[in-house]
């Protein structure tokens, strides 16, 4: 049964499945082949899309089901935002894949770079500003530590500043963890939305016509 | 038929199709197929989902040489079925309603 060649190439886009999950996807689409008699490369592309298509179709769709059973309280076993980035760019490429509207692929392209954007710049502005606090904090501690033997109050103000801003960061560091998170999660809502909105409605439609 | 069909009620078709008679993947698409556009790659999908949940099982028998894999409802699903059904029709009566539509069913 393997020896068809689209079948062939479609398993060749399936390796991130298990084994277990791969084989029940080929067998089923070949025997799928076999049985609407399906003879020339040209008949099941024109059924099925070309073999990376469908197999972006179903690697989307594995990757959103798998997140909702994560949501469903299923244990997982890689963590959460790694997963959401992983579905956001297998959506993009399944709408690459599906005849969607091109302008409409653009936007949300364009979206969803933007969001991707907006979460850099949170980060760097994070880092800039937890190194900003650090070395600040640092250099009052030493100049609280220097200042010991001219002036021992002034010398412990400096150091609690110092320890302060040091405290400061610890709070802000997980806060803008949180936020970079929710913008990632926010994202992956956004993409998983437009998956169910355009590629599965579109398709239907598609199938309508033909 | 312009009205695309919901998951739900796709589950329902299938599960009740499986009712009459154990089909395998192809002739199961097709027989949706004459309802509801669906794709050939949305059946696929559905029938993981539906075997995930336990509301079908599976069993090879050959044909030509090779094994055909024959779709057969579990008792999981049918009761699954019967609560889709309770579903539809209340959806049903009150779409009836509004639209103006028959009030037959009662």
């Amino acid at each position: 049964m393997e020896t068809n060649p689209y079948i062939k190439e479609l398993a060749k886009y399936l390796t991130q499945l298990t084994k277990e999950e791969q084989e029940d996807v080929l067998d089923f689409y070949s025997e799928y082949i076999l049985d609407a008699q399906m003879t020339s490369e040209a008949m099941i592309v024109h059924k099925l899309g070309t073999p990376k298509q469908l197999s972006r179709k179903i690697l989307a769709d594995y990757s959103i089901r798998a997140l909702d059973n994560e949501e469903a309280g299923l244990p997982h076993y890689e963590p959460k935002s790694k997963k959401n980035i992983r579905m956001i760019w297998l959506v993009i490429l399944a709408l690459l894949a599906s005849p969607v509207a091109i302008p409409l692929v653009i936007a949300v392209i364009a979206v969803v770079i933007g969001f991707f954007i907006a979460i850099i710049g949170v980060l760097i502005a994070l880092v800039l500003t937890l190194l900003g606090i650090v070395i600040a904090g640092l250099a009052a501690i030493v100049g609280g530590i220097t200042v010991w033997s001219a002036s021992i109050p002034t010398s412990i103000f400096f150091i609690g500043v110092g320890v302060a801003a040091l405290g400061l960061m610890l709070i802000i560091a997980p806060i803008g963890y949180l936020v970079i998170k929710a913008l990632i999660q926010m994202t992956a809502n956004f993409t998983q939305w437009i998956y169910n909105r355009y590629i599965k409605n579109k398709h239907k439609q598609k199938n309508e016509v033909a | 038929m312009s009205i695309p069909i919901t998951t739900e009620l796709l589950d329902g078709c299938v599960l009740a199709l499986l009712t009459k008679e154990n089909y395998y993947g192809y002739a199961l698409t097709q027989r949706v197929q004459e309802f509801t556009p669906v794709s050939e790659s949305t059946m696929y999908p559905v029938l993981r989902r539906l075997r995930k949940e336990k509301w079908l099982d599976t069993y090879d028998e050959p044909y030509q040489g090779r094994n055909r894999r024959y779709y057969r409802i579990t008792d999981n699903g049918r009761t699954r079925l019967t609560e889709i059904q309770a579903d539809w029709s209340q959806y049903r009566d009150t779409v009836n309603q509004i639209l103006g539509g028959t009030t037959d069913g009662n």
